[in-house]
């Protein structure tokens, strides 16, 4: 393993992320006008981000005070909730990213080391979640250090270990995700159980982030420091951050950052001394099947290409976890709200304010999964063998919204009846829980498909790439949360007009909605045709 | 220059790919590797290239075992792949550039050779673009260009001349015998016979996964041409 060659390998595959060297590269002003808006976007998500996540510090720090409980919860709670998610990102594309990617055997052959190539790939992991991670741990440390007033080296110490507190997690994610894909190989529905086990690990979480469900600020606290205390026992590593961050401990600072370090080497070393096997097993796919012709059925275009769509998205457990995270949490939460019932409704100020509060809730899940959002930038290299083929290029975008709308539409209908029905909503109550879901269902999946559209990333190696690192994604992500947050805090502030209010925003959603599919459909052909595949 | 003794490599989904392959690169050989599709001719080029781990026998390059001192094996050898996958998002002077960093290529010499191949390949004035505004042929002079800058001791290319215009082609098969006249050597494999038949000194024929005949193209064909006797091989069974 050496550093120059890392350096090297990292590089290049830094320039691939969010288009950025195709862009700086273009040659028309259009090529680079389109970014600029992207960059907009991206910085509007990111204080928008910056703000939720200052708002859950702040959140921590007023109720680790008010239940006189120690201030160090803050930095463990977040590292943790941190850990978690750079933990379960890293584990949904570990294996594509270590061993799929398509410039392996160019790689191989070439004169770097098997573990140098690990470690540049690893790197990619840990570039690809610090944007996340920051937006949990800047506002975090600002936080702490206004209302707690840690040493100038305590400070010092954590703006080193903001950059290293995610690696861990990367290496540890890329461990599990390592054997995963050797466990499930030989198993031919290895993207299935992937994705069986994703789920599972997200109903973990959210049930354990039920813990924090009670309104009583001391309780609240202790909460907040038992589940510290317990992440500590499982994550060893966790209080040295808080060691260095809040007594300003040099040893827990070098001690953590040594492990850090030395758990990545020598997963490099590892899985670089047995990397072409496992390219090799990963790539192995089974065979000799006997496969039987028998009468096949025969269907529209549409319907081939709404079957192929559909396929796409369940057999890719990065796309899958990555746009149906939201509709995996929706019906989890839900049944969570039925059976606590009690504990819920002591959350909100009123009964009436959650009954309001729930259309959004369901909402921002849908938001969140906007499978459309890569679904052009899916087809890749064959997508011009697509465009050969003759079918309406309004069938080729109605089929991948009807795809995204498969997956939101029954999913946010079941939960908001269920939610209706299980806590007696008044009638207008009731219709907002059905209806104003399927309308945000309609509108981020057009939009998402805009966005697509206006950023396409056809010339991908790895389908992580467009899934993760596309500005389409990236809006679809974090830009439309807005989308079901801000027209909640609209209902909140004008409540005694709520049904006023809320039958507006519905008229909204719906125009908007049926503008932008409008249009989606008025410029399919010219829009499919400046695609570059 | 490259020796594979008694190579087998048989896939996880339980495919023996090849079966106890046998055969000697000299310097100055030009060896043409020819068989059906799913014969092997990628996976034992994949193997020799280091891309591939493999089950039982050897492969020297130089005399230096691909296995176990890879990186030093990497060095004397260049490799492409059937359809090179070159990274889309990089220009094509990044790459090369990227290509001579790994290699460690002082920049007089990476400018001295990269000015010569792309003039020769005529895409001196696209190395400014990303790749993937590349043509297919645009794509495979770019990887010929990336081979050649680091002056390998064997190349080991997979179909080169796929995707390739008349005039590149003819180039590329210049270029294989002037280094091949330097005492270097070239093991490709290829669908196109007559330009073997042509191009080499050396022929191997291999059928699923056991090699069919091996040698001088004299020895190999005989009075018959090429074609013929692939034909006559590869639809009997006897071995070499």
């Amino acid at each position: 393993m050496k550093l120059n060659e890392i350096f090297l390998l990292f590089r290049v595959q830094l320039l691939g992320f969010f288009g950025v060297n195709q862009t700086k590269k273009a040659k028309t002003a259009g090529g680079k006008r389109k970014p600029r808006g992207f960059v907009y976007m991206a910085l509007i998500s990111a204080a928008a981000l910056l703000y939720f996540s200052a708002q859950y510090s702040i959140m921590i720090a007023m109720t680790v005070e008010s239940g006189a409980a120690s201030p160090r919860t803050l930095p463990l709670f977040m590292s943790f909730a941190c850990v978690l998610m750079v933990l379960l990102s890293t584990l949904l594309k570990a294996s594509p990213t270590l061993f799929g990617e398509g410039d392996t055997d160019i790689l191989m052959s070439l004169p770097v080391r098997s573990s140098s190539i690990i470690a540049s790939r690893i790197l990619v992991l840990y570039a690809m979640d610090f944007f996340y991670t920051a937006a949990l741990l800047i506002p975090m440390g600002v936080v702490y250090v206004i209302r707690f007033h840690p040493s100038a080296l305590g400070i010092a110490l954590f703006a080193v270990l903001f950059f290293i507190i995610p690696l861990l997690p990367c290496v540890l994610g890329g461990v599990f995700g390592t054997i995963i894909e050797i466990l499930t190989a030989k198993f031919g529905r290895s993207n299935l159980l992937r994705n069986f086990l994703s789920v599972l690990f997200v109903v973990a979480v959210m049930a354990s982030s039920f813990a924090f469900s009670n309104g009583n600020p001391e309780q609240m606290a202790k909460t907040f420091e038992n589940v510290c205390n317990k992440a500590a026992k499982i994550y060893i590593p966790l209080p040295w951050i808080a060691d260095a961050f809040c007594d300003g401990s040099v040893v827990k600072f070098l001690l953590f950052t040594g492990v850090s370090l030395a758990a990545f080497a020598l997963f490099c070393l590892v899985v670089g001394s047995k990397f072409k096997t496992l390219v090799g097993v990963v790539r192995a796919r089974r065979s000799g099947r006997s496969y039987k012709l028998s009468a096949e059925k025969n269907g529209t275009p549409f319907k081939a290409l709404y079957r192929k769509e559909l396929k796409r998205f369940f057999s890719s457990n990065t796309y899958f976890m990555n746009f149906g995270f939201g509709m995996v949490a929706a019906p989890l939460s839900t049944i969570a709200a039925v059976i606590f019932r009690g504990r819920i409704l002591e959350m909100f100020s009123s009964d009436a304010a959650f009954m309001r509060a729930v259309p959004f809730i369901l909402s921002f899940f849908i938001c969140m999964s906007a499978t459309t959002a890569c679904s052009v930038s899916l087809e890749g290299r064959h997508f011009a063998l697509l465009r050969s083929l003759p079918v309406d290029a309004k069938d080729l975008l109605r089929s991948k919204l009807a795809v995204n709308l498969t997956v939101t539409g029954p999913v946010s209908l079941l939960c908001g009846a269920v939610l209706a029905a299980a806590f007696g909503m008044a009638p207008v109550e009731a219709c907002a829980v059905i209806v104003l879901p399927q309308l945000y269902a309609v509108l981020s999946a057009v939009l998402g498909l805009m966005a697509n559209l206006r950023y396409p990333m056809m010339d991908w190696k790895a389908e992580v790439t467009p899934i993760k690192q596309s500005a389409a994604t990236f809006i679809a992500v974090v830009g439309f949360m807005p989308l079901s947050v801000v027209p909640a805090i609209i209902v909140m502030v004008f409540t005694p007009f709520y049904p006023l209010v809320v039958s507006a925003l519905a008229v909204v959603l719906a125009l908007v909605g049926a503008l932008c599919y409008r249009s989606l459909m008025k410029h399919a052909e010219e829009k499919i045709r400046a695609i570059s595949a | 220059m490259l020796q594979i003794n008694d190579f087998s490599k048989t896939y996880a989904s339980g495919v023996k790919a090849v079966d106890g392959l046998t055969l000697h690169v000299e310097p100055g050989d030009i060896y043409a590797f020819i068989g059906h599709n799913g014969a092997g001719k990628t996976t034992t080029l994949k193997a020799c290239a280091g891309v591939l781990d493999f089950n039982e026998g050897e492969i020297l390059i130089d005399g230096v075992s691909v296995r176990d001192d890879p990186v030093a094996c990497k060095k004397k050898i260049a490799y492409i792949p059937d359809n090179p996958d070159i990274y889309e998002h990089l220009t094509g002077i990044q790459y090369l550039n990227f290509i001579s960093d790994i290699f460690k290529i002082s920049p007089v010499q990476r400018n001295e050779r990269i000015t010569r191949y792309a003039e020769l390949f005529e895409i001196k004035g696209s190395l400014g673009d990303v790749i993937s505004s590349y043509s297919h042929g645009m794509k495979q002079k770019l990887a010929i260009i990336s081979a050649l800058i680091h002056d390998p001791k064997l190349w080991l290319l997979d179909e080169p001349f796929v995707g390739l215009d008349p005039k590149a082609t003819h180039l590329l098969k210049g270029i294989m015998a002037e280094r091949c006249a330097e005492g270097c050597a070239v093991f490709f494999s290829t669908h196109v016979l007559e330009v073997a038949e042509k191009l080499c000194n050396k022929v191997a024929i291999i059928k699923q996964g056991r090699l069919m005949a091996s040698g001088t193209m004299e020895e190999v064909k005989g009075s018959a041409s090429l074609e013929e006797m692939f034909m006559e091989v590869t639809e009997n069974d006897h071995e070499a």
